[in-house]
């Protein structure tokens, strides 16, 4: 298995170079890019600024793992208003666009948002029918769909087999699961999901959660590898059940607030130990 | 699929409510309904703006087991001019956003030759200038006034009741809201309301009726829920 992180991770003010010599030198073999959550990437950048972000991850002795987004938080594939799907799906087309460019074969997408307003049933259709119109494109470009499960965020396919059956209706070999171990919280356990999802894992995104930690004690917080509750051997060991030998990316989201660097070379010594199984 | 206009004038011919176009349902010999009812679905195409809301009627509608068949409104413009008269039936027009004179005018002329048109707005979600259009050529061509769209979740507006529309014709059932309404202003036969502003309005014109949606029932059809199936099914029957 292979490391990443996202360029998001690279702290405020520094330059996108900078923070990719940080990446590889603090370990990791690849950068996952996010489209819309950094200043160097976002919809407006052109194929041939996309080109030079692949000549600068090069450069810095890296490969892109895969192209994330988080812009379909504020436009998903499962809102009323079609153009806010028009512009859902053209985010996932762009983000295809610039797998193609940046040489990778994987991009992550989030794909529906239940809300108060717009009930599960609606956003389950949307995102089905909307995933079915993007599932041919991303075989053309050979890139495929990996729809991230923000379980609780999302509030939408909270267990492993409803979201089983979610890939099956919208039925592409080319849509698929990237895997967040730490967005299932308490609504299961991240290696039962490992074991479903098997094969249809594109990506693999590597956090904590501290269970019921939160102030009043009834919140999750997402913490450093090793320091929530995740059963990391347990993890590992369903990856090897399953033969999973492709990315793990780590997405800190509680961030530190001094020495932000550091935590780059503390992530990358934990996903170390996970790959090697000293735990 | 195309209808002629043999066809169409043949399913004029047909008796039962309801019947308008497809060989199924022509009457027989004896005059009388060979089938069920059966509905037309109007692809407005550019002036559709909900095309899942096309999709939900069109689910809907074999969801009920209830006979359709599509047309485009070049297709019925041209059934129109050709004279065709559908003497009864429901046409259903999923998601509009009206921006054509000569397509009101169209169907207009069906509801005057005794069809019961049911127009569902989805001008809500166009622009504002398309909107406009569309108030213009409601209120012309079916004296149906409408006000400007509302948000109905935006905060400032939310009142504490539900989402939901309830309709009281003609079946009493709750459907969830779509979001935005287009409410009808200065409303005489109105049979809808979400927290008590009139969202659906009919007219009674020439031979028929014109049903006026202004809050889209299409995409819940589209998720197959159960009480706007049993509404739209209310029309039909």
């Amino acid at each position: 298995m292979k490391k990443s992180i996202g360029d998001n991770m690279i702290p405020h003010g520094w330059s996108f170079e900078q923070g990719l010599d940080l990446i590889k030198k603090s370990g990791y073999d690849g950068v996952e890019l996010w489209l819309g959550d950094v200043p160097w990437f976002q919809m407006t950048t052109t194929d041939a600024q996309v080109a030079d972000l692949l000549r600068k991850v090069q450069n810095a002795g890296l490969v892109v793992s895969n192209v994330s987004t988080g812009l379909h938080w504020d436009s998903p594939l499962s809102a009323r208003d079609p153009k806010v799907r028009a512009h859902a799906k053209r985010i996932v087309e762009r983000q295809i666009e610039a797998a193609q460019i940046v040489k990778t074969d994987a991009v992550l997408v989030v794909a529906g948002l239940v809300t108060a307003e717009v009930p599960y049933n609606e956003v389950y259709q949307r995102c089905v029918e909307a995933l079915q119109e993007l599932g041919p494109k991303a075989e053309a470009a050979k890139v495929k769909i990996g729809c991230e499960n923000c379980n609780s965020e999302q509030r939408f396919l909270m267990s492993p087999r409803e979201f089983q059956t979610f890939l099956k209706d919208v039925n592409h070999p080319w849509v698929g699961i990237h895997l967040d171990v730490g967005n299932i919280h308490d609504t299961g356990f991240a290696e039962q999901w490992i074991e479903m999802h098997g094969p249809d894992i594109t990506r693999i995104h590597l956090k904590d959660v501290k269970k019921h930690r939160g102030r009043c004690g009834e919140e999750s917080v997402y913490t450093n590898l090793f320091l929530g509750n995740n059963d990391w051997k347990a993890i590992r060991a369903a990856l090897q059940k399953v033969n999973y030998d492709g990315w793990l990316i780590a997405e800190m989201e509680d961030r530190y607030r001094f020495a932000q660097d550091q935590q780059f070379y503390d992530t990358a010594a934990a996903i170390d130990r996970l790959i090697q199984g000293r735990l | 699929m195309t209808v002629s206009r043999r066809r169409f004038l043949e399913v004029a011919a047909c008796a039962a409510p309801g019947a308008l176009a497809g060989g199924r349902w022509l009457s027989n010999s004896s005059g009388a309904p060979a089938g069920g009812p059966c509905c037309v679905l109007i692809d407005a195409g550019a002036d559709c703006v909900l095309p899942e809301s096309l999709r939900g009627f069109r689910r809907g509608l074999d969801a009920a087991g209830v006979p359709s068949e599509s047309l485009t409104v070049q297709r019925l413009s041209e059934l129109i001019a050709s004279g065709a008269s559908p003497r009864g039936g429901v046409v259903f027009v999923p998601g509009g956003a009206l921006q054509s004179a000569s397509v009101a005018a169209a169907l207009r002329a069906l509801a005057d030759r005794g069809a019961t048109v049911v127009y569902e707005s989805g001008a809500a979600y166009a622009d504002s200038g398309d909107f406009a259009k569309e108030r213009h050529l409601l209120q012309k061509h079916f004296g149906v006034p409408v006000d400007a769209p509302i948000d109905l979740w935006d905060s400032s507006l939310k009142s504490d009741s539900a989402p939901y529309v309830h309709y009281h014709w003609p079946r009493r059932v709750i459907v969830r809201d779509f979001s935005r309404m287009i409410p009808v202003s200065r409303a005489q036969h109105a049979f809808a309301t979400i927290d008590r502003i009139p969202a659906a309005e009919r007219v009674r014109l020439g031979a028929g009726e014109f049903i006026f949606l202004g809050s889209p029932l299409g995409p819940h059809l589209n998720i197959d829920d159960r009480e706007a199936l049993a509404l739209m099914k209310a029309f039909v029957s």
